[in-house]
């Protein structure tokens, strides 16, 4: 198991590494650069009008401070790993009199709200719409839950975005349009992006609940005199959530990527909002911070549903050991 | 209470309701606010000149000498009266002694003096240090090349709360230019304690009319009002001004007290509410769209006649009038009616034949051997924007015979296609637009650099491959070769001094003004100085003989690339660019009115550019908000906050609405 989980590891950081180069090459290779986007966005609001080339800015001396002038692209990487080693991840482009770090460390806790309380009213909700829908198949709860979580993965989260926002905001003026700060704030971020995965969970729990009902051992249950309840809740229902870590692990990471739209709309100022923004204008080294972060991401929560799995189910744990852990 | 029952649902309603009281409750106890959705403000460091600028400016976090008034003009703020000098290039300010930082320390002129400074230090972040009146200032450009020492700045303070400037060179918009961002004092005490931290909360000293309280890049920021201040102001206590949100949706939920509409749907829908609809303002603004020819290989849009052709050749008004709603106003001149140069009877208007005879003048009857072109747009444009140049494809190609078609590009490849020279088979126009910080005097003349200095896109494209080579060099991406001892520097520094002189020469031959010629002639002592210190520098015993190398070949590069240029100017080009130089000499407002109106006439004529329309800035502003005024320079932004008066019967009444 210990083994297992240094190999998990060390295949996150070649992942990871990975990723830097291909993010590090693809930006070089890109068209366009922070400073000609920042001189016309700027020309367009004090009205200057300058050609090119132009004396380097501040912005560009500290990248060079940090990099080196000229140097290639693979120097920069490892330049950039070291740094990246002890979180420090430098100043942005269009932010130069602040560090990524800082602003992240602001931002990250804004997101993970905004993609937690999602997940944990998905899993709340979800799953007891899962096993009515499941316990009464065909009749009318299954189909009028199928039909709520159909809708649900179906509209996506900036449409309910805009209907709560009409609704909520707009029409019973219960809590504002957009901002943060006390938890108002946060409620119609949170009622827009909870319907997907809660449509995805109760699907999930149905299907696997009526496969597991199926099962020999339920049916021992049964033969046994076992009531109903005790089939489902002691016996199905346990089975029946395991595979469930398999989704609420990359749920969650998916959540906290998908989390840019909302905040967009939402004027919440989250990472999905400081990345997208940087991915707009170039701005090369909030860029390379953020697909390493949404990387890192995205593979520890892989991890820790593979270790989730290990820890409650035998036989899993049991086949890692056998692959040499 | 059971849950099978119809209670839960009045339970839920009743707390629905409870919430919908409360909440009007909250508001009802609000102090004298106001709340709006504003500029985002990246940086406190207003020296920065990024884009919210002019959002610290209209809260007044600082405040410098003097600002705009509430008509076209300027107004003294914290300086009590100013001097200008007969030949206009020593301005004198006496400042009010009754201006406190917020610590309750006295602004002084030494204040300002070490704000300028500090902008100006060589390696201090300098991306539109160009806009600032600083650069006219004498010896402040060198002084942040290196090349001056600080005391020879010209920003003398003659005493505590007496301050002078002396220009290198009479530049009009020198007082109008005092009203931006990087005119403010800066807290000496702060500098020095916290270095470039000085700017961070809660080190940030202000000497403005409010004081920040609260500020989250990106997200808002809070202000409250300073009771160190020292001028009239209204009875606003406090500002909380969001970066972004949704302003229709915040002023109909009743969270912001005005709000500056951008979507043509919001506006119409606003326009149609039977509430709404009295609450708009509408104020013109500077805000000018117009459309640029792009650089290309191909010759057809070198020939002025077929540029002239295209603005001749489709209706603004009604792609105004059908796809804007009024919240713009078509332009034909690159001017706006907030700008002193202003005339309606200079530009271009519709007109088809005219249109049709320039181009079969130029060789292109019915725009036949015109290839199919470009309008590139970038991709953050507005619905609307786009619909616009899609009706003016059309109209072109009715009009006129020549097909367009729209490229929407992402910011970044817009960036590099509007900038380059694009190959043969990528030619037509681009989408631009400028706006203005204040009322500029020689504002026309900012249009010459749009008459490029020559028609010939062969000459150009000789040029081009020169800057191209010099930001290589710059980059790294072309190595030079040579270099490693110092008997090589020697010929590239002569090669240096003979452009120069050559420089020299080709002003001196009689075409052109004494003004032209001492501008040139200070270029030129530029490079000679650089090429000299480089060669001392590369002299040194622990020289960096690559970094000087490279100096020295990019020197030289730019000293070719200025005499290749002027060597090749057209004769029109050289004509406004003398015309520049008299409106900068000139004494009187109504003569520089005038040269800017002739260089218009010269311009549109030739110019790479022609307008679109100007901004109308469209707000919905509750009642009870006096005093607000939206800036024609700013893009609409709101002006100076600190004179708004809250009605508090109003306010209560529309809240009590609120709660009804």
């Amino acid at each position: 198991m210990v083994m297992f989980f240094f190999r998990r590891v060390g295949q996150i950081f070649v992942s990871l590494v990975a990723i830097l180069v291909i993010t590090f090459y693809l930006m070089h290779a890109a068209p366009g650069d922070f400073f000609n986007i920042e001189r016309l966005m700027n020309q367009q609001v004090t009205g200057s009008r300058l050609s090119q080339f132009e004396e380097k800015s501040q912005t560009l001396m500290l990248w060079e401070e940090r990099y080196g002038e000229n140097t290639p692209v693979w120097k920069q990487i490892l330049i950039y790993l070291r740094h990246a080693a002890v979180l420090d991840f430098g100043p942005s482009f269009r932010y130069p009199d602040t560090t990524i770090q800082e602003m992240m460390k602001r931002a990250f806790p804004r997101t993970f709200v905004l993609a937690f309380s999602p997940m944990l009213l998905a899993l709340l909700i979800g799953i007891p719409m899962g096993i009515g829908a499941a316990l009464y198949r065909n009749s009318w709860i299954d189909r009028v839950t199928m039909f709520v979580s159909m809708l649900g993965i179906c509209i996506p989260s900036y449409v309910i975005a805009l209907l709560v926002i009409v609704f909520f905001a707009v029409t019973l003026q219960l809590f504002p349009t957009s901002g943060w700060g006390t938890w108002e704030y946060a409620v119609l971020p949170v009622m827009a992006m909870v319907f997907q995965p809660v449509a995805g969970i109760a699907r999930y729990v149905r299907v696997s609940l009526i496969k597991e009902m199926g099962e020999d051992y339920v049916r021992t249950v049964f033969s046994k005199g076992g009531n109903r309840n005790k089939a489902v809740f002691r016996h199905a229902l346990r089975n029946s959530l395991i595979p469930l870590l398999t989704i609420s692990g990359p749920q969650f990471a998916n959540l906290m990527v998908s989390t840019a739209f909302i905040e967009e709309i939402f004027n919440i100022p989250g990472l999905g909002k400081l990345f997208v923004a940087a991915a707009g204008t170039r701005d090369y080294p909030m860029i390379i911070t953020s697909t390493l972060f949404f990387g890192f991401l995205i593979m520890l929560m892989n991890l820790l549903v593979d270790i989730g799995y290990a820890l409650i189910d035998p036989r899993i744990r049991a086949s890692y050991r056998g692959k040499g852990g | 209470m059971t849950l099978g029952g119809t209670d839960w649902r009045k339970g839920v309603l009743l707390g629905m309701l409870a919430a919908v009281l409360f909440n009007a409750q909250a508001r009802a106890g609000r102090p004298k606010e106001i709340r709006y959705i504003g500029p985002p403000v990246s940086t406190l460091n207003s020296y920065l000149y990024t884009g919210g600028m002019y959002a610290q400016i209209t809260l007044g976090t600082k405040e410098g000498l003097v600002q705009l008034g509430p008509e076209k003009g300027l107004i003294p703020a914290q300086c009590e009266r100013w001097e200008v000098s007969e030949d206009r290039l020593s301005y004198t300010f006496f400042l009010r002694r009754d201006n406190r930082w917020y610590d309750g320390t006295t602004v002084t002129a030494r204040d300002y003096r070490a704000a300028f400074i500090y902008q100006m230090e060589p390696g201090r972040e300098s991306k539109w240090l160009w806009d600032t009146p600083l650069q006219y200032v004498v010896k402040a450009m060198d002084f942040r090349n290196g090349a001056a020492r600080e005391d020879e700045v010209g920003v003398d303070v003659l005493d505590e709360f007496t301050l002078r400037f002396r220009l290198a060179r009479p530049y009009p918009a020198f007082l109008n230019a005092m009203v931006t961002g990087s005119m403010f004092p800066i807290h000496r005490g702060s500098l020095e304690k916290y270095g470039d931290a000085w700017h961070k909360l809660p080190n940030y000293q202000g000497n403005g009319p409010y004081r920040i309280v609260e500020w989250e890049l990106n997200s808002h920021i809070i202000l409250e009002a300073n009771p160190r201040y020292n001028l009239p102001r209204g009875n606003l206590e406090r500002i909380h001004s969001r970066f972004a949100g949704r302003p229709l949706e915040g002023y109909q939920s009743g969270e912001i007290d005005f709000a500056l509409l951008a979507s043509i749907a919001d506006i119409y829908y606003a326009r149609r509410h039977p509430e709404l609809g009295d609450e708009l303002v509408l104020t013109p603004t500077s805000g000018l769209s117009y459309v640029r020819f792009l650089f290309s290989e191909h010759p057809v849009y070198w020939d002025a006649r077929v540029r002239r052709a295209i603005a001749l050749g489709f209706d603004k008004r009604r792609i105004v009038e059908s796809i804007f709603l009024g919240r713009e106003t078509p332009m034909h001149m690159l001017s706006t009616p907030a700008m002193p140069d202003w005339d309606p009877d200079v530009g271009m208007r519709f007109n088809v034949e005219e249109a049709r005879r320039l181009l079969s003048e130029a060789g292109y009857p019915g725009g036949e051997g015109i290839p199919e072109s470009v309008i590139l747009i970038p991709s953050y444009l507005a619905p609307e924007m786009v619909s616009q140049f899609v009706v003016i494809a059309a109209m072109l190609e009715e009009n006129l015979g020549i097909r367009f078609r729209i490229d929407n590009q992402e910011l970044g490849v817009y960036a590099d296609k509007r900038v380059s020279l694009n190959p043969s088979g990528y030619t037509g126009m681009c989408f631009a637009a400028s706006g203005a910080p204040w009322p500029n005097p020689i504002y026309g003349t900012q249009w010459i650099e749009n008459v490029q200095w020559t028609e010939d896109p062969g000459v150009y494209g000789a040029w081009w491959e020169g800057q191209r080579r010099i930001l290589q060099i710059r980059s790294g991406m072309t190595p030079l070769e040579g270099g490693e001892n110092l008997e090589e520097f020697q010929p590239v520094h002569r090669l240096v001094e003979a452009y120069a002189d050559s420089v020299t020469a080709l002003f001196a031959n009689g075409r052109h003004g004494p003004r032209l010629r001492r501008q040139a002639e200070e270029a030129m002592s530029g490079w000679r100085q650089t090429a000299d210190e480089i060669l001392r520098t590369a002299g040194e015993p622990d020289a960096d003989l690559e970094w000087c190398w490279k100096a020295l070949n990019v020197t030289l590069l730019q000293a070719r690339q200025y005499y290749f240029q002027w060597s090749n100017t057209s004769d029109l080009r050289w004509r406004l660019e003398e015309m520049r130089q008299e409106a900068h000499y000139a004494r009187e407002s109504s003569r520089q009115a005038e040269i800017n109106r002739e260089v218009h006439r010269l311009v549109q004529a030739f110019s790479w550019d022609f307008p679109l329309h100007v901004a109308n800035a469209t707000a919905l502003v509750r009642p009870y908000v006096k005093g607000l005024r939206f800036c024609a320079y700013w893009w609409a932004n709101p002006m100076y906050l600190k004179w708004i008066d809250i009605d508090d019967d109003g306010a209560t009444a529309a809240r009590n609405a609120v709660v009804d």
